[in-house]
Parts: structure tokens; sequence; C-alpha cells
């Protein structure tokens, strides 16, 4: 029994892997993605540079097979820095991502798992924060708390985790209502370990589709706040951050802004095709249409339409009668 | 249809309140408080800033002060700037139209190219069109805006040096619609990328969606011609689904105006925001945040009405 039981999990695991492994560009991702962590990760103690030694006589080189990359405005070497720049941009949005799903899954479960006016004020906290845009916030907060490496991590988590929380709710309400659950419930669960071990459980799916393409929105989210001067400061340079550098030395060497915005566009492209292939594999059919902001407010007023078209209904069948 | 917008119209007042409440309390958040703008001032002595304050009300409770601010902030008086030490409205304003020629601009070429873009490539379904317009659809949603403007400066204005780098239009002289139209022309490019390539995305699907039903299915059976099916068809009924996107995603253009406008110079209110931003200058940001929430919930608004209005099995009661 328990053999067929781990079998059939293969079997799923196995087809899901297929799946994946059949959307080209998804594996494409995949590689590309590896190779820009393996790169960051290990990358800066393999060149022969490090990222802070400056060399004024060879500065503004354009790309060579000493610097493959050029040098910058101090004659420090671009890849050396554009590999440690990956390590903090990368970081950032790995952390501010799982900031943003733990935030997001505790709102999700408890409006989810509990409904009522819990729910209600719950979401209504989500259409406010929904409705105020990200950048400005961001922009708005960095100001006032001074930019830095945890102050990034923690407005980025702060601004993003309502996607999550719209998503585990959903998954809460169509599941809380199966009879695992009235089961557990029935052999003396307590709400903690029906949520932790019941629902949360059969609910990963989409968090996991919505964790990976929120690290590519944080990044995106961390540059374009270094890139505005209020992200990471020097020496502390993520690829947001270089990118602003360059920007004053775009006449004297143009090709200083391609790199760093080069890694950018690879590790969000890349991290979107992975994205991409992850939903297809756990939801083949488009069932929840977890990809954007727009999808799920799409999805809210056809909800809220059908809801309309069913109480019109009802009031049609009821007339009649009165 | 006026009941329905006045009802969607009642039911974004809590949300606007929330927003005043957030604002409100960020506001209290500012070093310096309330009052900081006139702190700095050189002909303000002590008894100017106590008696200042007195006017501004902030001895009295939270509450009560919530509520005159709000009072003010609805008749037009947003505070006073703390760089250019005047009224944030009159800043705002004189920024605001920059803004929205940038984003019609910019919503007006993306529309232009995404949905020849979208239709063909549902049409065209896994062919190598659709597939590179796939590929190019990914590309434009995951460009970094910054990155793409700057790459558009360095091609055009430095190494081709056809087109001006920033501003919208040359100093001191009243520019004429084609030089407008050069200035114009690289911000709008890199405001819209990420809009073509989500419309496009967008339309394909919905456009295959409307292919696949049954009516489709009896309307090629009847003999339609493939042509007449797509457009009077297939688009007439996606483009439900499609306007009301277009509607709900004005916003990402307000996001996207503030870093373009940031790149090249643009006079508009994202710069602006960024600019007080550099010299925390909150009694503006304030203002604009206010004011962008507020598009925010209006363009949700604007969907909502849309979606009604186009689909004639939503009934607005």
């Amino acid at each position: 029994m328990a053999d067929v039981a781990t079998e059939e999990v293969r079997d799923q695991r196995f087809s899901g892997w297929r799946a994946f492994a059949r959307n080209r560009l998804a594996v494409v991702g995949a590689v590309v993605l590896l190779v820009i962590v393996l790169a960051s990760v290990f990358g800066p103690a393999l060149t022969p540079y490090d990222t802070t030694t400056q060399d004024i006589p060879s500065r503004l080189q354009p790309p060579s097979l000493a610097h493959p990359m050029g040098t910058d405005e101090l004659g420090r070497d671009t890849l050396t820095r554009v590999l440690a720049g990956g390590r903090l941009s990368l970081s950032v949005g790995v952390l501010a991502t799982l900031l943003a799903l733990s935030i997001g899954i505790t709102v999700g479960a408890l409006a989810g798992y509990y409904g009522g006016w819990i729910d209600t004020a719950l979401m209504r906290l989500v259409d406010l924060a929904l409705s105020l845009p990200d950048l400005f916030l961001l922009i708005l907060a960095s100001a006032l708390l001074g930019p830095s490496f945890t102050t990034m991590v923690i407005i980025i988590g702060l601004v993003r985790w309502m996607n999550v929380a719209r998503l585990v709710r959903g998954a809460f309400l169509s599941l809380r209502e199966r009879e695992f659950v009235a089961a557990a419930r029935a052999v003396g669960a307590g709400s903690r370990r029906i949520i932790l071990r019941h629902l949360l459980p059969n609910s990963l799916s989409p968090i996991i589709v919505a964790g990976t393409l929120g690290v590519a929105s944080a990044i995106i989210a961390e540059s374009t706040l270094s890139f505005l001067g209020l992200g990471l400061q020097p020496p502390t340079s993520s690829w947001g951050s270089m990118l602003r550098n360059t920007q004053a030395l775009i006449f004297s060497s143009p090709w200083a802004p391609v790199f760093p915005g080069l890694m950018i566009f690879l590790t969000v492209v890349s991290i979107n095709f992975v994205g991409d292939g992850l939903r297809e594999v756990f939801d083949p059919h488009g069932a929840t249409l977890s990809r954007s902001a727009f999808h799920r407010r799409l999805r809210r007023l056809l909800e809220s339409a059908e809801q309309r078209r069913s109480v019109d209904q009802a009031k049609k069948t009821e007339s009649p009668t009165s | 249809m006026h009941r329905f917008i006045a009802r969607r119209l009642v039911q974004a007042v809590p949300l606007l309140l929330g927003i005043s409440i957030l604002a409100f309390l960020l506001l209290q958040a500012i070093p310096g408080g309330p009052s900081a703008a006139y702190r700095g001032m050189a002909n303000v002595s002590a008894e100017d800033l106590a008696r200042i304050e007195r006017e501004l009300g902030l001895d009295r409770p939270l509450p009560v002060q919530y509520v005159s601010w709000l009072v003010r902030f609805v008749q037009g008086d947003w505070g006073i700037s703390f760089v250019a030490r005047r009224p944030v409205l009159d800043l705002v304003m004189e920024r605001l139209p920059a803004t929205l020629m940038l984003m019609a601009a910019g919503l007006g070429v993306s529309l232009l190219l995404a949905v020849p873009l979208g239709i063909m490539a549902a049409v065209k379904r896994n062919s190598w069109i659709d597939h590179t317009l796939t590929l190019g659809s990914f590309v434009g949603l995951s460009i970094p805006v910054f990155w793409l403007g700057l790459m558009l400066i360095v091609v055009f204005t430095v190494w081709l040096g056809w087109l001006p780098g920033g501003g919208i239009g040359p100093p001191g002289e009243d520019p004429d619609l084609v030089t407008r139209l050069r200035y114009l022309l690289m911000p709008t490019v890199a405001l819209s990328a990420v809009s073509i390539g989500f419309f496009t995305r967008y339309l394909r699907a919905s456009m295959i969606e409307e292919m696949n039903t049954d009516h489709m299915m009896f309307a090629k059976a009847r003999g339609i011609p493939a042509r007449r099916r797509y457009l009077r068809h297939a688009l007439k009924n996606a483009s439900i689904p499609f306007v009301t996107v277009v509607a709900i995603h004005i916003p990402e253009y307000l996001v996207g105006a503030l870093v373009v406008e940031t790149i090249f110079s643009w006079p508009g209110t994202g710069r602006l925001f960024w600019e007080s931003a550099v010299r925390f200058d909150y009694p503006v940001m304030m203002g604009i945040l206010v004011l962008v929430s507020v598009l925010v919930v209006l363009s949700n608004l604007l969907a909502d009405v849309l979606y009604a209005q186009l689909d004639p099995r939503v009934r607005y009661g």
C-alpha cells in the first residue's frame, strides 16, 4: 500500500519533470540562471582581480582579453565587480521574496481559514496595499529609513506580499471544505495543525510559482531603486548601482552600461522562463491565473460579475412568486 | 448604468479614506513632523513657529488633526514644499501635463503595436512567427526600463547622434511638432516596451481562447472566411477582457514614467517625485503619492465600468 503511494508520487514527480523539460525556454532559463548564480557565488574569487583594487592608469578601458567587460572610472575590473554585484542583487531578491512569502502566506492563511470579518478586514488591507504603486512607496520608504541592504530587503518584502496572500487565501477557501480537512478535524486536529499540516502543503504549487516570479520582480525593484540612487550605496555595488555609475560615463565609455544591465536582464528573463515552465507543470490548464496583478484583478472582476448575475437570476426567479 | 457607476464610486470611498489615513500617518513619521517646512525659514522665529503649529492644529489629538488635514487636502492645500517653498499642489500641477503626455504616447504606441502583433500570434499559433513574438514579449516584459532607456541613449544619442538624449524640448524656444516628437520618441519607446510584451501575450491568449469556442467552430462550418472569423468574431469577444486589462494596466505607466522621466530628464511628476526623494522633500512626495493612488483607484473603476459596459452578460444593478 505504502509502496503504491510512493510509486505514484514518484510517477507524478517524474511526469512533472518531463513536462518542465519539454518547455525548452524553461530549461534554457534554468541553465542560464544556474550559471549566473554559480558565477556570482564563486566568480569573484576566480578572477585575477578584486572588487576594490584601483588601477588608475588602466581606467575606462574597453572590453579586452585581460578585462572582458572593460574597466571602470577607477580602473577596477568590471567583470569582477559585476559578479560580486550579482551576489548582492540575487540575495536581496531572494531574501525580500522570502519575507514577502512569509507575510503573504500568514495573511492569506488567516483570511482563507477563518473567513468572516477576519477575511474581510485582511482583504481590504490587501486592496489598500495594492492601490499604492509599489515603486513610489519604495522610494518614499527608502528616503524615510535611509538606504541599506537590510532596508532594501524589508521594504521590498513589505510591498510584494499581496499577490501571495490572495493566492493562499483562494487555495485555502477551496480546500477547507474538502473531506480530508473534515476528517482531520474529526480526529481532533486543531486549527494550527490543520493549517500547517493539511492546508498549506496542498497550496504549495501556486506559492512556488509566485515565489519564483517574485524573485525576478524583487531584483528589478532593487536595481531600479539602486539605479535611482536610493538603493545600495557605494562601495557596496549591486547591478543597479553599477548602472547608476555608468550613466555619467556614457560619452567616454559607451560600453560600460551594457554589462550590468545585461546581467539584470538575463537573470530576470531566465527566472520568468523558469516560472512559466513551473506554472505549466503545476497547473497545465491555467486554472490558477497567478501570472500577475492584472489577472488577479480581472478574475476578481469576473467573479463579482458572476455573483451579480446569480443575484439577478435569484431575483428573477423570486419575482413571479411574490 | 449610472447607478452601477455610482455604486462603484461609493465602494471606492473606504479605499480612498484608507489611502488618506496611511498618507497622514506617513506624514507624522517625517523627521521634524508636519511643521518641518517652516523650521528652516530665516524669518520664522520660535514664537512664529509655535503660532503656526497652533494654527495647523498640531497641539490637538491625532484624529482631530487627521480630519482637518483631510479637509485641507481636499480643498487643495497640500502643504508647502521644503525645497521650493511653494505650495505642493502648484508644483505638482505644473509637472502633470508632461507626464500625461508621455503616458498617452506610451499607451498609444503600445496598443498600435501590441494589437496587430497579438492577433498575428494567435492566428499563426505555434508557427515561427508566434514563437518569435513569444520570445519578443518575454524580452519586453523582462528588460529593465532604466537599462533600456540608457542603451537607447547610448545608441541613438552618443553613437549615432540622431536623437536628443533628454528633456522635453530645446531650452528657451517654442519647438515645432517634429522637434517635439524627436524628444518624445525615446522616452515613449522605453515606457512602452513592458506593456507591448504584456498586451501582446494577453491578447494572444484571449484570442486563442475565443478561437477554441463552439461558436467559432460553427462559424467555420458555415463557411465564413477566416479573416472575417478572426476579426469580427474572435477579436470582438477577446477585446472585452483585453480592454479591461488595458484600463487596469494604466497605473503601470505611472511607475514606468517615474523611471523614464528620471533617465530622460523629462519634467513630469515622476521626475518631481524622484527629485523630492533625493532632497527629502516629503510634502511633495506625499502629495504625489496620494495623487497616484487616486489614479490607481480610478483606473480600476474605469476597468469595472468598461467591462460592465462591453460585456452584455454583466448586468449592472
